[in-house]
């Protein structure tokens, strides 16, 4: 690898934000797997915008992702996601979320074969958007369990629900109107821009941790009614 | 996961420790739980179950089915663990 390239991939894993020593330390020694091809950052970690209890999210691209999953055991604040790198194309033609988030937005660690920058030159430009569907489908779960958990008083779990039917609410806005949904604190700027400004107004709150979850759900149903077509 | 969680915390409180609210501290101190205070080791669990709820929430993950095992060895499990807290928080440990 030549010095410019090596200063380059340097300057990424400094830019990623690790949740803890050991998460950084576990993902660096991924480069040592023979069956590991690719390693990609992607979520709010790999944007430079993740909050002090974000997780950070990575690609694995794999020989043989099934051999990886099983071997190798990530620490809890590693969320990785498996994949055989035959399948990326299929993935993303499919339209697989994390897939497509890796390939419009993520941060390539380790790709020395270039099978993670060929995908981007291949599919850039021509991503499918999220499913609204399936946003709709899983801000409905995330209502029904906030407002579940809110009625047996673990309010912390609740705001954990809220925040997730947000997100999915605010991926479905974003897509309705052709916009590709970037990682969770960035949606609220992306919102105001497609003039969604009551959502994202609740969003932040939610983010911030200075809207209550009982108040958020309510809020979040009373803006689902009145935007629901007539 | 959460009933596990709110019964990792109650322990934190009881002994008087600062535990953070991301799921991996939690996972972290139910792991110093039963090291140090003879709980059932949950910390596996606390995984597991975290691992299911992104699966349910966001899709982007399989379900792990085969660390999560039966359901009803799994409330068993929860239920053991629970238990075990309330003891400890009875100051009977």
């Amino acid at each position: 690898m030549k010095s410019a390239q090596r200063s380059a991939v340097l300057d990424r894993w400094r830019s990623v934000q690790w949740p803890t020593r050991r998460a950084a330390d576990w993902a660096r020694r991924l480069d040592k797997d023979r069956n590991v091809l690719a390693v990609v950052a992607i979520g709010s970690a790999a944007r430079g915008c993740a909050r002090s209890s974000s997780d950070v999210d990575l690609i694995v691209v794999c020989k043989d992702a099934k051999v990886g999953r099983k071997a190798v055991v990530a620490p809890l604040e590693v969320d990785v996601r498996w994949v055989d790198a035959e399948k990326l194309d299929a993935s993303a033609a499919l339209g697989d979320d994390v897939i497509a988030w890796g390939i419009a937005f993520g941060a390539p660690l380790y790709d020395p074969e270039d099978i993670w920058a060929d995908l981007v030159a291949r599919w850039r430009g021509r991503l499918p958007l999220p499913s609204p569907e399936v946003c709709t489908q899983r801000a409905e779960r995330a209502r029904r369990y906030a407002s579940d958990l809110l009625e047996s008083g673990d309010d912390e779990a609740a705001s954990e629900q809220v925040l997730t039917m947000l997100t999915h609410q605010a991926r479905l806005v974003l897509c309705e109107r052709g916009v590709f949904p970037a990682s969770r604190p960035e949606l609220v700027e992306q919102l105001e821009g497609v003039g969604a400004f009551d959502l994202a107004k609740l969003l932040a709150g939610a983010l911030e941790g200075t809207i209550a979850p009982r108040d958020a759900l309510r809020s979040a149903e009373s803006l689902t009614r009145k935007n629901r077509p007539q | 996961m959460y009933a596990i969680e709110a019964g990792i915390l109650a322990a934190a409180a009881h002994l008087k420790r600062d535990v953070k609210k991301t799921h991996w501290d939690k996972a972290d101190f139910a792991l110093e739980l039963a090291t140090t205070h003879g709980l059932p080791d949950v910390s596996d669990l606390v995984r597991a179950l975290n691992t299911g709820r992104k699966a349910t929430a966001y899709g982007d993950e399989d379900m792990p089915e085969d660390e999560l095992g039966d359901p009803e060895d799994l409330a068993a499990a929860i239920d053991e663990f629970i238990e075990a807290v309330a003891v400890l928080l009875a100051g009977k440990k």
